[in-house]
């Protein structure tokens, strides 16, 4: 801990609001030390409670829910967490239709499921009631990445006034290939963020 | 008129990071390695360009904790003090030192620091951000602001929040630039809808994504990504070209591999023993770098047979690789524009802290890029996004990929079995924000006006893609996870005292002075 004494009063007046003392501005330089001092005791209090608030974090998260984030072409992350325990369903949807139905613990779980690209996915909660399905909650819906080149009418517009413009001439057949190249080189491409791996 | 245009884009980010509890933090050090290595190199250089009459553009996203942390009093007067430690142990050393290249690599370092820091008081008078906006005013820079914590927008399952980011990312740029911005960076330039909706609702004219996220738009692109895109919304979007991007980002293929560039892993803070370094690392003794390296790659060899970093050789180098560069993507306009009926566009993304803190040299690279361009080419001119928007405003009508320009392509980086417990704990607190905004529509007093705003600070703050890239990544791994769990705890925690009307106003001060970010924020932003 740094000596109080050695430090200018605008770096008291730091600390001193660090530790929330009032009327701080218009102390003398002593009178801030002394108030910094009984305060501290406050702080070290505050440090233990950001410790505390930095390691545990419950598994649960305490809000009943179920999620569907994309993560890659074909896959999608399910989680989920009720107030309902014992067994359940979670079914599946890509566009309305439902893709596959799982056995899962009601209570609490989590999905990495295989689904097509480029689909409207959701995922749907319940239980079987007497061999009817009877849903608990239902997830966000989501679009899964695809991979997959859409051709399509090409049509051109100024930004500005969103006016329908006629493109100039251009090579198509070469500039396909140019096209072809640079997904090539972009698939090649080692993605590197320069940070110190393994640190 | 020349052929087609090279648009070089510098994206400058790093995490909220500040511990006023302690008064070293090693982890702030990011932040201060980067101004030192990197921020002020490069726009010292650019100074250097505009007063040499050189005609450069450039387009620079600013993020929005980046920003936070350059306008922060105390952390700048840590930097200060970081950068005079080491003007300082260098002082020191020069003194003793008996061997010949170690003094020049010792005088280099300290002529360098000592020009860096002049310009920072003198020329930006103390504050990082007069420089960009200064240069964007000389018309030399397009600034373009950030999603408000760099959060990967696609991974977040509430709408509302969606457009939280992008709103408070382009409030936080208008406060400090005091017009809107026309571009945004999207955290790892992750793309999925509605972004482009959002973006548009929010004035943002364009955005920039990996090449896929232009190659696989729905219909696929007739020019590639030789040329951007427009969504039905109107938002322009520009993709990477991924050849321009090779030469520069891979640390083995690319420039900075080369042997006679300065080695990053060897400092000499490592060198020195501990009585004579003490007084310039952390109080505890721990040692960490002190960004004066003075040897060179040298070779695959390893770190104890480097040789002394030679200045000269290296900047030799720098203009070698700057010329090759120029060649390389004249050559690739030369023949776009042989065969596109409009000048061809080549964009080149980058993170800022490639050039300066990962690469010593590239800020000298870009320097000699932007004059050799200038000088000579009769081919290609540098433009920014907006400029060229500008210029030519008709576009293909295409809607962009899901797309990020992470490892794969996609969201694998931040979303995976070491990463996955972080959404739900997310989606929960995003959730109850929505609540929180809905139940307290006027605060009853100012104290729980105050938590509430802190409320929503602590959830952007645990929302930032940071944590989990580093967890993946391997590095500071425990650092961030802490962080990841403490913004998630800290807003829990606010929470539950709002609600039983029981706040600790001690531990809420703290956090207004530890997690300052956006002292604008009002959490009725959340209001659906």
């Amino acid at each position: 801990m740094e000596n109080l004494n050695k430090l200018k009063r605008k770096e008291l007046l730091r600390i001193a609001k660090l530790h929330g003392i009032k009327n701080r501005n218009k102390m003398k330089k002593e009178d801030l030390i002394k108030a910094i001092k009984k305060a501290r005791k406050s702080l070290e209090e505050i440090k233990t409670i950001e410790e505390k608030l930095r390691k545990e974090l419950s598994e649960k998260t305490g809000e009943p829910h179920l999620i569907a984030i994309p993560k890659e072409p074909g896959y999608a992350f399910i989680n989920w967490e009720s107030e309902k325990s014992g067994a359940g369903i979670l079914k599946v949807y890509e566009d309305k239709h439902e893709k596959f139905a799982i056995p899962v613990n009601l209570e609490q779980g989590k999905s990495y499921v295989k689904v097509e690209e480029d689909r409207v996915v959701k995922a749907v909660l319940g239980v079987d009631e007497n061999g009817k399905f009877k849903k608990i909650m239902e997830s966000n819906e989501i679009i899964i990445p695809t991979t997959k080149k859409t051709e399509g009418k090409v049509e051109f517009r100024d930004v500005r006034t969103l006016k329908k413009e006629m493109p100039g001439k251009t090579k198509k057949k070469e500039m396909e290939k140019v096209v072809e190249e640079e997904m090539k080189t972009a698939k090649e491409l080692k993605y590197l963020r320069y940070k110190k791996e393994g640190e | 008129m020349k052929k087609g245009y090279l648009a070089i884009v510098l994206h400058s980010h790093l995490p909220f990071v500040k511990h006023p509890e302690e008064e070293f933090f090693i982890e702030e050090n990011w932040l201060y390695e980067a101004i030192t290595e990197s921020y002020l190199p490069l726009l010292y250089n650019f100074y250097k360009l505009r007063d040499e009459g050189v005609q450069f553009r450039l387009t620079m996203s600013l993020t929005p904790p980046l920003s936070n942390m350059l306008l922060d009093d105390l952390l700048m007067n840590r930097f200060k003090r970081y950068i005079n430690l080491r003007i300082a142990l260098l002082e020191d050393l020069l003194k003793k030192e008996t061997n010949a290249k170690k003094t020049e690599n010792y005088i280099f370092y300290k002529e360098r620091l000592n020009t860096l820091y002049n310009f920072f008081k003198n020329t930006l008078k103390g504050n990082i951000i007069n420089g960009f906006k200064q240069l964007q005013n000389d018309g030399f820079l397009d600034v373009i602001t950030c999603t408000a914590t760099h959060e990967i927008l696609p991974l977040e399952t509430h709408r509302k929040i969606q457009e939280v980011q992008v709103e408070v990312g382009v409030e936080n740029y208008k406060r400090i630039f005091g017009k809107s911005p026309r571009g945004i960076w999207l955290g790892e330039c992750a793309y999925a809808p509605p972004v482009s909706e959002i973006l548009a609702k929010y004035g943002v004219e364009y955005t920039i994504l990996d090449a896929h996220g232009l190659i696989n738009a729905k219909p696929s692109p007739f020019y590639g990504i030789s040329a951007p895109i427009a969504s039905k919304d109107g938002v322009v979007f520009f993709g990477r070209d991924p050849e321009a991007s090779k030469q520069v980002w891979s640390a083995k293929e690319g420039y900075p591999g080369d042997f006679n560039y300065r080695e990053f892993y060897k400092d000499i803070v490592y060198e020195i023993d501990d009585k004579s370094i003490k007084k310039y690392i952390h109080p505890a003794g721990f040692k960490v770098d002190s960004g004066i390296k003075i040897h060179k790659i040298t070779g695959n060899v390893g770190l104890d047979k480097k040789e002394f970093y030679d200045r000269n050789k290296a900047l030799e180098m720098v203009e070698t690789h700057a010329g090759n560069y120029m060649f390389n993507r004249e050559k690739q306009i030369e023949y776009l524009s042989s065969i596109m009926d409009r000048p061809p566009l080549v964009v080149a993304p980058f993170d800022t802290e490639l050039f300066g803190h990962w690469w010593f040299e590239g800020p000298e690279f870009l320097a000699s890029l932007f004059r050799k361009i200038y000088n000579y080419s009769e081919v290609i001119e540098t433009i920014t996004l907006s400029e060229y928007i500008d210029k030519h405003p008709v576009m293909q009508i295409s809607e962009p990929a899901i797309s990020s320009w992470g490892d794969g392509g996609y969201f694998k980086v931040w979303l995976n079995d070491n990463t996955d417990w972080v959404y739900p704990h997310l989606s929960a607190i995003g959730k109850r924000m929505l609540n929180l905004t809905k139940n307290f529509k006027t605060p009853k007093n100012k104290l729980q006006e105050r938590a509430l705003n802190m409320c929503a600070r602590e959830l952007l703050l645990a929302e930032s893609s940071d944590w989990a890239f580093l967890i993946t990544v391997g590095s500071a791994v425990n650092y961030a996870t802490e962080m990841q769990k403490f913004h998630i705890n800290a807003f829990n925690k606010l929470y539950n005292e709002i609600l039983e009307d029981n706040i600790d106003e001690v531990f809420l001060a703290y956090l207004e002075e530890k997690d300052s970010i956006f002292p604008f924020l009002d959490y009725k932003i959340f209001n659906e």
